[in-house]
């Protein structure tokens, strides 16, 4: 199966860097000179409690924000204050904490949405409906089934996408990030809401993917088990400022971290993850 | 008979163009998301541009037989209208917040404004002299042509782009849609589509008057659309159905239902925004017999 | 050259009323991002009821303050029965719905009350209902129509009119109260803070669906006050006003910076100003595309207008 062909052998190096970012909404900083980076065939994890600014990272490097300092790589291209469509395209996807599926489209057209852009020129082309267009759309279409069996979602391909149960709506996600071939992806709390056999199956799933695509994976998760079990690297961050830097085994036992979290305890009472947020 | 059926030409003809004009703003509207209220003004541009070329620019080149003058006129019509929406689109779409509907009903009664100081088009008192090239034949070509065309773009990649972008434009975005352009072009295909239905009204009726870039005018299609359902194409042609019949079938109702006409179709509107978005098609869908597996039947309940 | 500043005085009156309408327009996009396109009927159907109200034989005041109430509690059941449901719904649903609102009231004013201009005092339906009515508002005494005043201050090559000065210092003085209003009081504080940021507004308290019928209250009211002037101004109402200065005052709204209070002031001065002109300078066709020829332009030029700032998009 060849969903993707950004292959593992072009780079074994660092593929996404964010450098030193920074971002002020009116007064308040939301994140403090922020530095990582995603190495290909990896999975980086970041973590920190409720309102760290994981999110707003996350809008930083793909684009919905515009930092007000730093800069954000993928290879040796910059890709700061670019477009978040432009960034796409250069090789970054991502899902969303706050799922947001196409709710117009079936499941088979959430993930086909995910490469329309390609046709771009073709537009007129493809109002008049060109043998061209239609062999490209027919590929597309392929594409986007065989990117479904991958993940499991197969059967239900007619479904409309907001029907899907909510662990297979976070499946759906991954689905259509995979489809743009992207060097890197970002996840954003794939395992929220989710039982402990989903969570189990997407872990394998996770892992899948780096190694059949050597893509690089930073991920934001609450669940301290998932994110142990599956990074090899994480970045810890607490009131918008990195505050750890290191494998699991030595975050876990960085005072910092530790202190960190019991301090946001109280507040994170709520948090629907709360329980797995123990370190 | 004979009387019947040339009684009943022009009312379809009527419904002809307006489900053309009601197509195009599906596209904008159901598909893209976005509210037009000047989508009459469109139109209004693709009919007087194709007017004008029949009457002025075609004698001019030589062209002389009718066919090629109506197909010509109709590419005319199309650009010209192409163009016009361009022009309100660019500096709206870039913004946030809802400034289209408001920007194209302004371009709307610019353009009524402008249409009626231009002497060579007629002024105030309309476009007249125009050959008669356009037939029932023509418009239902079209209007079937229209139709195929759109029922086939929204599976192409930018019909999937702009209907991502429809739904959420941060998740487009995110997949490498260039959101932007996805709306403009949404926009400008239905507004050569509204051209392409003012060239044929022109060579049909002979005559194009300001009053058909009105606001009303506007809002007729709007109805249209939404009361039929927006988000299917043969609501917008069913849409258009209801709003050509109406006044027809009331010819002989007494004058007090048939002055209130558009109290009902305002209140149908506000009924199916808030209790059936899908429209009036989505009952006439129910009764029809099911085609779809149990799976899709399923889904497609999910979502009501 | 003293033609220019006529113009320009004359052109403050008119400004004056698209301003109080477009107040109640910035008030409703700056709180929930919607153009509330049934705003201008409104307007329309406050100076239907102050007309009427006041042609029943109910002094000027209370006509208007009943008007304000009136209208302003509409305002209040149309949100919540037509706008709230549709909340996260999108943007298009709610818009639609307004535009159908629009259409329904002006329909429905006409269908009632005929679609020709009325002018004071208003030929009431001679039924029992109004007999009864304006027997029991009436008394005995006379209606008292209200009068704007008619004299002028005149110097020489400037006239200035009582009336259009009294209707420019109306609106200046609502835009004043209300913007003191939002910036001193509990509830004015509430609708800026959900303007500014809608869910930290809402964890720290601030009455969500009672902020929003208030703004739309307040919308409403003010334009009862428009409506009035207008009326008085016009001598007449029809049914065909609310669409006409509704759509102006909503560019107006756009010109000074929708959701800026200030903002509707100027915008409508600005506007009213140069419908004036245009028609000073014989280009009297040309004025009612004035409007949205500023409105484009504005969108193309300045899209934040005159006095708003540039916002952060929230995501």
């Amino acid at each position: 199966m060849s969903v993707q062909n950004g292959g593992s052998a072009a780079a074994p190096d660092i593929l996404l860097r964010a450098d030193n970012l920074t971002i002020k909404f009116g007064g308040l900083v939301a994140v403090q000179k922020f530095s990582l980076s995603v190495p290909a065939g990896q999975i980086v994890g970041l973590i920190g409690p409720n309102g760290a600014g994981k999110t707003t990272v996350f809008n930083l490097i793909t684009g919905v924000y515009t930092p007000n300092e730093g800069k954000v790589y993928l290879g040796r291209d910059e890709l700061t204050g670019r477009g978040a469509h432009v960034i796409s395209r250069a090789g970054v996807a991502r899902t969303f904490q706050n799922i947001r599926l196409f709710a117009g489209l079936n499941v088979l057209e959430n993930v086909i949405a995910a490469l329309s852009w390609q046709r771009r020129g073709t537009s007129l082309m493809s109002l008049f409906a060109l043998p061209k267009t239609v062999q490209f759309e027919r590929g597309l279409h392929a594409r986007a089934l065989e990117v479904l069996k991958f993940v499991g979602l197969s059967d239900y391909a007619d479904w409309e996408a907001t029907s899907l149960p909510y662990g297979l709506q976070r499946k759906l996600e991954i689905a259509r990030a995979l489809m743009t071939q992207s060097k890197v992806l970002l996840l954003d709390e794939p395992a929220a809401g989710m039982n402990p056999t989903e969570k189990d199956e997407l872990a394998g799933l996770v892992r899948e993917i780096v190694a059949r695509f050597g893509l690089g994976v930073l991920l934001i998760e609450h669940d301290m088990k998932f994110v142990m079990n599956l990074c090899s690297q994480i970045t810890v961050l607490d009131h918008g400022e990195v505050i750890c830097v290191g494998t699991p085994t030595e975050v876990q036992r960085d005072p910092k971290v530790i202190e960190a979290y019991l301090g946001a305890d109280t507040e994170a009472g709520g948090e629907d993850n709360s329980q797995g947020e123990r370190l | 008979m004979e009387q019947l059926i040339e009684y009943s030409i022009l009312p379809l003809m009527l419904f002809g163009i307006t489900a053309i004009q009601a197509l195009g703003l599906q596209l904008i509207l159901g598909g893209a998301g976005l509210l037009s209220l000047g989508h009459a003004a469109f139109y209004a541009v693709g009919g007087y541009s194709a007017a004008a070329f029949t009457v002025y620019a075609a004698p001019a080149l030589g062209i002389t037989q009718p066919f090629v003058m109506m197909l010509l006129s109709l590419g005319v019509g199309a650009i010209s209208a192409m163009l016009a929406g361009l022009l309100v689109a660019v500096p709206c779409l870039r913004l946030q917040g809802d400034y289209l509907a408001m920007a194209t009903l302004g371009f709307a009664e610019i353009l009524g404004t402008a249409l009626k100081n231009i002497e060579a088009v007629g002024g105030t008192r309309g476009f007249t002299g125009i050959p008669k090239l356009s037939s029932l034949l023509w418009v239902f070509v079209v209007l079937a042509l229209v139709w195929w065309m759109l029922h086939r773009f929204r599976r192409t990649g930018l019909g999937m782009a702009i209907q991502a972008t429809r739904d959420d434009e941060i998740a487009a975005r995110s997949l490498g849609i260039n959101t932007y352009s996805s709306k403009l072009s949404a926009f400008v295909i239905g507004s050569a589509i509204a051209g392409l239905a003012g060239a044929l009204y022109v060579h049909a009726l002979q005559f194009i008057s300001p009053d058909e870039a009105d606001f009303s005018r506007s809002v007729i299609i709007v109805l249209a659309v939404v009361i039929g359902g927006m988000t299917s194409l043969f609501g917008s042609v069913l849409g258009a159905l209801i709003l050509v019949a109406v006044p027809e079938v009331l010819r002989f109702a007494p004058e007090a239902i048939r002055e209130q006409r558009m109290i009902y179709f305002a209140l149908i509107v506000i009924f199916v925004m808030l209790f059936s978005p899908k429209g009036l098609q989505s009952l006439i869908v129910r009764l029809l017999p099911k085609r779809k597996s149990s799976v899709g039947a399923v889904a497609a309940g999910g979502k009501s | 050259m003293f033609d220019l500043i006529q113009y320009i005085v004359d052109g403050l009156a008119v400004g004056s009323v698209y301003a109080l309408i477009a107040l109640g327009y910035s008030m409703v996009f700056g709180v929930l991002q919607l153009v509330n396109f049934a705003h201008g009927e409104l307007f329309m159907v406050g100076a239907y009821f102050v007309m009427y109200a006041i042609s029943l034989g109910l002094p000027w005041p209370m006509a208007l303050a009943l008007g304000m109430t009136f209208v302003g509690l509409f305002a209040v059941i149309m949100e919540r029965l037509c706008y709230k449901p549709l909340r996260g719904a999108g943007k298009l649903a709610p818009l639609i719905t307004a535009v159908g609102l629009s259409l329904l009231l002006q329909n429905l004013v006409q269908a009632i009350l005929g679609p020709n201009p009325q002018s004071y005092p208003a030929q009431l339906p001679d039924s029992s209902v109004t007999n009864w009515l304006t027997a029991a508002v009436k008394g005995s005494g006379e209606v008292v129509l209200p009068q704007l005043p008619e004299g002028l201050f005149d110097w020489g090559d400037l006239v200035i009119r009582h009336r259009d000065l009294l209707i420019f210092l109306v609106a200046v003085g609502v835009t004043i109260g209300l913007e003191l209003f939002l910036r001193r009081s509990r509830p004015g504080r509430g609708i800026r803070a959900l303007a500014l940021q809608p869910n930290a507004a809402r964890l720290v308290g601030v009455p969500f669906d009672f902020t929003i019928s208030l703004t739309f209250f307040i919308g409403a009211a003010l334009a009862v006050v428009a409506g009035l002037l207008q009326g008085m101004a016009d001598n007449q109402v029809t049914p065909f006003m609310g669409i006409s200065s509704g759509l102006k005052a909503f560019a107006a709204a756009v010109l000074g910076g929708i959701g800026v209070i200030p903002g509707a002031l100027v915008g409508g001065l600005v506007l009213g100003i140069a419908e004036r002109l245009l028609v000073g300078y014989d280009l009297s066709t040309y004025k009612d595309g004035a409007a949205f020829f500023i409105l484009i332009l504005v969108l193309l030029l300045r899209p934040q207008g005159l006095l708003g700032k540039a916002r952060m998009v929230k995501v």
